[in-house]
């Protein structure tokens, strides 16, 4: 994306050309769209059919509620065990005076019974929420590297991976309690700084950046204090470009602001014909 | 405890999500996939060869190895520029059979018709509608004028969005280079619009 900020396209004349082109009903025959869409479910199924023979994943139908209720019930009892069992491993760990030597799992065991685990486990809650500081854990030593190493991998597993998909996977540093209770407040103030980044991009007709902010999973449908979407501040400013990245990103057509009005009102109104072909396309009403 | 269903659907319906459900098998998302980008692969390969027959013919191959390749696609890479890339290379191999530089005279009666379909009724009244046609006519006639790698590389921008660099790495050109020919097209069109309006 860097390259575009070096060499930004040039938007009058792109927005000539994309004006220009706007009512371009012309495509590729129906029977070209009939062909490939019919190859790629083909093609689909096949691997649909391949994907359950191997035993992994069968292919993609979406779950109806209530079925596999017998799958999903062994799966959360599965759970909650692997996690009590977790518990019983590691808490322990945490509580142990450092001069002990470390028990057997037998014995560790016996020395973490059920009633101990409950206010352990919830004092641990509100570090990894950000809320709090991590509770002080008495016994708890640099070189007790099990219990860091587990604690660590929840505050990753909080940052989810399918978050960013196409984010290199950065490397586990060690955090320290505190650093990940300030990481994990962060998400909170991050959304609106990418909205109103989208909103200005959007106003400004800065499509690479539009697009940068809109592959970082901005909201694409955040409102400014007066309810107007990044997609009504492109159509306000003109800026056919940003509407079309904005409407391939599922931008809401329809999202009016505050005072009622519609992206297609202004659009009609500024006589934009560019823009309302490409609202319409949209499902603009 | 997420279940499959629920991690496919987290994968949202970015161009790369769509592409990653497809590779699983899902249909419906190579459809939304196809819809979204349909139009702009299709202009792009049109304005490159100049008539319809060539452009389906070229499409439906782009889209066949879309189809095809899905699971080999990596979600690091844009969905746009491994589409262009691969609509790119189509297009380099039709120009290399058909050895056919593009002119007026070849474009000859599909520009006209594109031209008509552009500007029939555009509901803006008469006069809009003159200046739309006569706008239509000059850009379709100065893209046809514009040499194949500018015009290739002119069209990957302005239809797919890539940035010089996404275009300099499908096209095996230097950065510089791409650079250039994107401003020489942009200056060329300025020029041929103002000669033609």
């Amino acid at each position: 994306m860097s390259d575009m900020h070096e060499n930004p396209p040039d938007d009058d004349f792109d927005s000539l050309y994309r004006r220009t082109f706007s009512r371009d009903g012309d495509g590729p025959s129906e029977s070209v769209r009939r062909a490939v869409l019919r190859h790629a479910a083909e093609l689909a199924a096949n691997r649909a059919a391949d994907l359950s023979a191997a035993g992994g994943h069968a292919h993609w139908v979406p779950m109806r509620a209530g079925a596999h209720s017998h799958w999903r019930r062994s799966a959360v009892y599965g759970t909650l065990a692997v996690a009590a069992l977790a518990c019983l491993v590691v808490v322990p760990h945490w509580l142990l005076p450092p001069t002990k030597p470390r028990a057997p799992a037998a014995t560790v065991a016996k020395l973490a019974p059920s009633v101990a685990m409950a206010p352990a486990l919830s004092g641990s809650a509100p570090g990894l929420s950000g809320s709090a500081p991590a509770p002080k854990i008495e016994g708890l030593q640099p070189g007790n590297v099990s219990a860091e190493t587990f604690r660590d991998r929840r505050v990753d597993a909080n940052t989810s991976y399918y978050d960013r998909p196409s984010a290199p996977a950065p490397a586990a540093p060690p955090a320290p309690a505190a650093a990940s209770a300030t990481a994990s407040a962060a998400p909170a103030a991050a959304p609106r700084d990418v909205a109103s980044a989208l909103r200005e991009a959007a106003e400004t007709g800065n499509v690479p950046r539009l697009r940068a902010l809109l592959d970082e999973h901005a909201d694409v449908d955040a409102r400014d204090s007066d309810g107007r979407t990044a997609l009504m501040l492109a159509v306000i400013n003109g800026r056919p470009g940003a509407v079309a990245a904005l409407l391939a990103s599922g931008a809401d057509p329809n999202a009016a602001a505050g005072n009622g009005t519609t992206p297609l009102q202004v659009a009609e109104a500024r006589d934009e014909p560019a823009i309302v072909a490409a609202l319409r396309r949209a499902g603009a009403r | 405890m997420e279940t499959y269903s629920q991690r496919m659907e987290d994968l949202g319906d970015s161009d790369e999500g769509l592409m990653q459900r497809y590779a699983h098998g899902d249909a419906l998302a190579f459809e939304r996939l196809y819809e979204r980008h349909e139009m702009r692969t299709w202009r792009y390969l049109e304005r490159n060869v100049g008539n319809r027959a060539s452009a389906d013919e070229l499409m439906q191959d782009v889209w066949f190895a879309v189809a095809r390749d899905a699971p080999r696609y990596q979600p690091s890479a844009r969905f746009t520029t491994w589409l262009f890339t691969i609509a790119h290379n189509r297009l380099i191999d039709w120009l290399r059979t058909h050895r056919q530089a593009l002119s007026l005279d070849t474009l000859g009666y599909e520009a006209q018709a594109v031209v008509s379909q552009l500007t029939a009724d555009t509901g803006a009244g008469p006069v809009a509608a003159a200046v739309a046609r006569e706008q239509a006519i000059a850009l379709t006639r100065a893209l046809a004028e514009l040499p194949t790698e500018q015009r290739d590389a002119f069209l990957m921008q302005v239809e797919g969005d890539l940035g010089v660099e996404q275009i300099a790495a499908i096209t095996g050109a230097s950065f510089e280079t791409t650079k250039s020919r994107l401003r020489y097209a942009r200056a060329k069109l300025r020029e041929l619009l103002e000669e033609y309006a």
